[in-house]
Order: structure tokens, then C-alpha cells, then sequence
């Protein structure tokens, strides 16, 4: 069993970036329900998955952040739970934000494909190979992979040298 | 599929691809077509999915560069770059000058060459055969280069983590230095012969409108968010390697059709030939060999996320590392996939014969679409 690797340990203090998000979050959100990290020098969030897509508004509409890219968004599989990353990208002010969800497998994302027509992609590609519900996103048939393949391939069970007749 | 719509014509179902060789690679579009106009179109990808972001996590970490050869196939030197970047800032490597002046001259020659080949591409899609032919003496004058570096035209394996892997052979500045003149010639010919052509300009020029804010929306990256006159390239906007010591511009289009995006990338390859000259003019000495030497790389427990400039757009890589010798995930953040996403809202209200040119302009490269 792998641990989720932990990034907190590295920033005792914290850096300026963070202090900013974490107080127009608290401004916006409360104090409660998230917390901040950096991924690498990437200031992000940690949130439930109920404010993922109240969060992700409010950072494409607000003047600082302004995420009208959505750059990269990926599953990992950390066997107990599965977390999304969301990349946000502005391409006016030059800045990143990243958001972090983790999730079980069983209960439904809400999708952001609302917000960026981008998501609709990723979000199918997250489906095939993770097997997590988006919900709000019209096509969920598989990118990928064929009609009809079993299994998901980007979890840590699925074996790597296996096949299966087509 | 056949369907009666209201002014008495019928809509027909019609499959392009995946075997066409207009499609680039494997890729099938379902068009659902009025006479000959498109009124929808579903793109159906995978048909290359090799899994690449899986078999890397079961592969050690200096493995992983060969999988990355083959995302972007035409690009090699651009994808191993990412991901040595991604290892080295989990490991916290600086790197010799000399190792960062020498990828980054491999790396813009690799650009060239990629669009070079949209180049002759494009021209294909157009209908035009004599750019194929001419492009593809540059490609072949710099993967003769390529050969003389790394021992192969493609799939190099050529970048390690940490350095390179063997110096480049002693004649490598005058070897650069020897081709550019020629590369330079070749770009200019396959200008002349397409760029202004009026054929091609009636071919391409108001096809494939995409605005700022709609290619943003789909994530559009590289020449073809460009295209539509936003001043994005990685390479400014957050430089990485050595690219703050050059000088070099970012080409935009104007009204992001597919004239524009081809403008941007024959614009392009002008723009890193500055970057190669300057490059090689200041090319210091020192060492390339990667400081780790032979061992076993086991990063630090941690994640990175990196992002180059491709020729194709904004490679990312999202790695997270568990402190064993093998990446716990790798995410790719293709520039292509995000690309071709933006092909339904491209394609609707054009013509058939338009779908191929639209889809040349975007210039996607399979491998990377389905990893």
C-alpha cells in the first residue's frame, strides 16, 4: 500500500501565493471544507467534491485568476480513493491554480464541462481509465477505448501485460 | 442512419477514416453531411492507444524517455525534454549549461522539422504534391544531423535525466552551422511555393474560423491558438531550459482561420532558426554527463508538474513520485488531444471538402492524441 506522497512537509511556512488564495478563499468560502497546498510551485486546493464546481466558477470569473483554460486535468489512482487534479490557466495574468479532489469510486463527480469545453475530453478519458461518473457531462462513451472493454486500465490493479480478445 | 429532415433532402452518415490518409494517423470522424455540407461531425479516437501513461508507471524512471519517443513521433527531442525536466526538478538537478545550450538547439532544429513536414502536409490536404516533396529535403538534411548525434532519425532515447546521453561528435558546431543556410533555403521555397499561392490562399484563407475565446475554451495551445491572435508560447510566457537567453518573437495570426495557422508555424521555423544561430554561437563548454552517473534514479517522494512548449502546442506532464526507481503516475497533458477536441465546432456548417484542409491546419500527430 502507497501512501498519498505528502507535500505539506515542505512548506513550513507558507509561501506568499498561498496566503493570497487561502484569503479570497475564506473571503468567499469560509474557513471551512478546504485547505491549501503547493503542487511543486503551483499553489492549489484541497476540496470535496461537493465545491468543485463552485470553486471552479469562481476562479474563472474572478479578475486575478481568471482560468478561462482549463490546462490539464488527471485522475491517480491512490488505491483507497482516487484523486482529480484540475490545472486552471490564465492565459491573460499568466497564472496557474490547481484544484484537488479526492473521491471514492463508487459516488459521481460533478462535471466542469459546463465551464470549459476542454473538461468534455478529459473527463471521458478519466472515465475510461478510472471508471468515475460525471455528472452533467452528456457523452460519457468511451474515448480511448472500444465499446465494450472491461476493466479500467489506469488503476493500480489493472495488470500490465494482459490482453483481451476484441 | 438515413434520416428525412424538413426541406426534402436527406442526411447521410458518412465515415472518414480510419484508414485515410488525409486523417494523419489513425482517426475516424463520423460526418453526418447534407449534400455536401457537415452538419455534425463525432470524432472517434483510440485507435493508437497504447497506454503509454500506464506502462510508464511499471517501467524505471530513464525507461520512460523511450515511451515518450513515441507520443509525438515527429517531435522526439521536444517530448524526452518534458519528461528529463519533469525528473530533474523532482530530484532537484541542475544542469551544466552546455547539456541545457545543446537540447535546446536540438529541440528548435525538431520544431523545424515538424513543420516542415505540416508544411508538405498541408499542401497534400490542399491538393498541392510539389511542397511534400520539397519539405521533406530539409526534414531529411536535419535527421541526417540527428543521426549524426544520436545514432538514430527517430526515436532518439537521446536526452537522460540529469544530461545527455554521450557528447555530441566534435564537428557538431560546424555541423549546425553547415546546414542552417540550407535549412533557411528550404523554408523559403516551401513558402514561396504555398504560402502566397492563390489556390492554397483560397483553400485555406476564412476555412476553419476559431475565435481567441472559443480556442481557449477548448484549450487550444500552440500555433493554433496562436492562429487566432493570442500571444501564448510557454517559451515567453514561463521560460524554461535556457530560453530567457535568446531573442526570438512569437509569431500570432490575425483572424484564426487555417491561412493563419499555417502563417504562425512558417513564421515559427524562421523564429527558431535565430534561436539555433544564437544557440551555437554561444555554445559554452563544460560537461553533459548527467551528475547521478549510472545509478538507479529514485526521486524523492513528491509531484511535479512541468510544461514545455511542443510544436504542436503546451505539453504538460503531471508526475507523482512514491520514492521508488518507478513514477507512481504519469499524466500527460498532450497538446494535440486538446487540439483535435476542438474539431466538432471546426467541422460543423463547412464543406467536406474543407474538413481535410481544417483538419491538416491543426496539425495533430495520433500517437500523442491516444498515448
Amino acid at each position: 500500500m502507497v501512501d498519498k506522497p505528502d507535500c505539506k512537509s515542505d512548506n513550513a511556512e507558507l509561501h506568499p501565493s498561498l496566503i493570497r488564495l487561502q484569503g479570497v478563499l475564506s473571503d468567499k468560502f469560509g474557513d471551512a471544507g478546504f485547505s491549501v497546498v503547493m503542487t511543486d510551485n503551483i499553489p492549489s486546493v484541497e476540496i470535496t467534491k461537493e465545491m468543485v464546481h463552485d470553486l471552479c466558477v469562481f476562479f474563472k470569473e474572478d479578475p486575478f485568476y481568471d482560468s478561462k483554460m482549463l490546462s490539464c486535468m488527471a485522475g491517480v489512482d491512490y488505491v483507497d480513493y482516487c484523486q482529480i487534479l484540475y490545472m486552471l490557466y490564465s492565459v491573460e495574468n499568466n497564472c496557474t491554480v490547481g484544484i484537488k479532489c479526492n473521491i471514492d469510486y463508487e459516488s459521481p463527480m460533478p462535471s466542469v464541462s459546463d465551464l470549459w469545453k476542454a473538461a468534455d475530453w478529459y473527463e471521458r478519458e478519466i472515465h475510461d481509465l478510472y471508471g468515475i461518473e460525471f455528472e452533467g457531462n452528456e457523452d460519457m462513451s468511451p474515448l480511448l477505448l472500444y465499446d465494450g472493454f472491461e476493466g479500467y486500465p489506469g488503476k493500480k490493479d489493472f495488470p500490465f501485460y494482459d490482453y483481451q480478445e476484441y | 442512419m438515413m434520416r428525412q429532415s424538413g426541406n426534402q433532402t436527406v442526411d447521410m452518415m458518412l465515415n472518414m477514416g480510419p484508414q485515410h490518409p488525409s486523417t494523419h494517423g489513425v482517426f475516424r470522424m463520423e460526418l453526418q453531411v447534407d449534400g455536401e455540407k457537415i452538419i455534425d461531425v463525432k470524432p472517434h479516437i483510440g485507435y493508437l492507444h497504447r497506454g503509454s501513461e500506464k506502462l510508464s508507471e511499471g517501467e524505471q524512471y530513464h525507461q520512460v524517455v523511450t515511451l515518450f519517443d513515441r507520443m509525438d513521433y515527429l517531435a522526439n527531442f521536444n517530448n524526452e525534454l518534458v519528461y528529463c525536466m519533469a525528473v530533474e526538478r523532482l530530484l532537484g538537478l541542475e544542469l551544466s549549461k552546455r547539456t541545457e545550450y545543446i537540447r535546446v538547439i536540438l529541440c528548435e532544429l525538431n520544431r523545424i522539422a515538424s513543420h516542415l513536414l505540416y508544411v508538405g502536409t498541408i499542401g497534400l490536404d490542399a491538393g498541392a504534391m510539389t511542397p511534400a516533396l520539397f519539405s521533406f529535403i530539409g526534414r531529411d538534411r536535419i535527421q541526417t544531423l540527428f543521426e549524426s548525434i544520436s545514432g538514430a532519425r527517430m526515436m532518439h532515447n537521446y536526452f537522460k535525466i540529469g544530461g545527455l546521453k554521450q557528447e555530441v561528435p566534435n564537428n557538431f558546431i560546424q555541423m549546425v552551422r553547415d546546414i542552417l543556410p540550407d535549412i533557411r533555403k528550404d523554408v523559403d521555397q516551401a513558402e514561396k511555393l504555398l504560402t502566397f499561392n492563390e489556390i492554397f490562399l483560397s483553400r485555406t484563407k476564412d476555412i476553419g474560423l476559431i475565435t481567441a475565446e472559443q480556442a481557449i475554451d477548448y484549450g487550444l495551445t500552440g500555433p493554433c491558438l496562436r492562429g487566432s491572435g493570442v500571444r501564448y508560447d510557454v517559451r515567453k510566457s514561463e521560460p524554461y531550459s535556457v530560453y530567457q537567453d535568446f531573442e526570438f518573437d512569437i509569431p500570432i495570426g490575425l483572424d484564426g482561420d487555417c491561412w493563419d495557422r499555417h502563417w504562425v508555424r512558417v513564421k515559427e521555423m524562421d523564429e527558431s532558426l535565430k534561436i539555433v544561430e544564437q544557440a551555437i554561437n554561444n555554445l559554452p563548454e563544460g560537461d553533459i554527463e548527467s551528475p547521478l552517473g549510472r545509478r538507479l534514479i529514485r526521486p524523492p517522494e513528491g509531484e511535479v508538474y512541468v510544461k514545455t512548449e511542443n510544436p504542436r502546442g503546451e505539453i504538460g506532464v503531471y508526475l507523482v513520485s512514491d520514492g521508488t526507481d518507478k513514477p507512481y503516475r504519469l499524466k500527460v497533458r498532450p497538446p494535440s488531444f486538446c487540439n483535435l477536441s476542438a474539431i466538432q465546432p471546426l467541422l460543423k456548417d463547412s464543406w467536406i471538402a474543407d474538413s481535410v484542409v481544417i483538419l491538416g491546419s491543426l496539425d495533430i500527430v495520433l500517437g500523442e492524441v491516444d498515448r
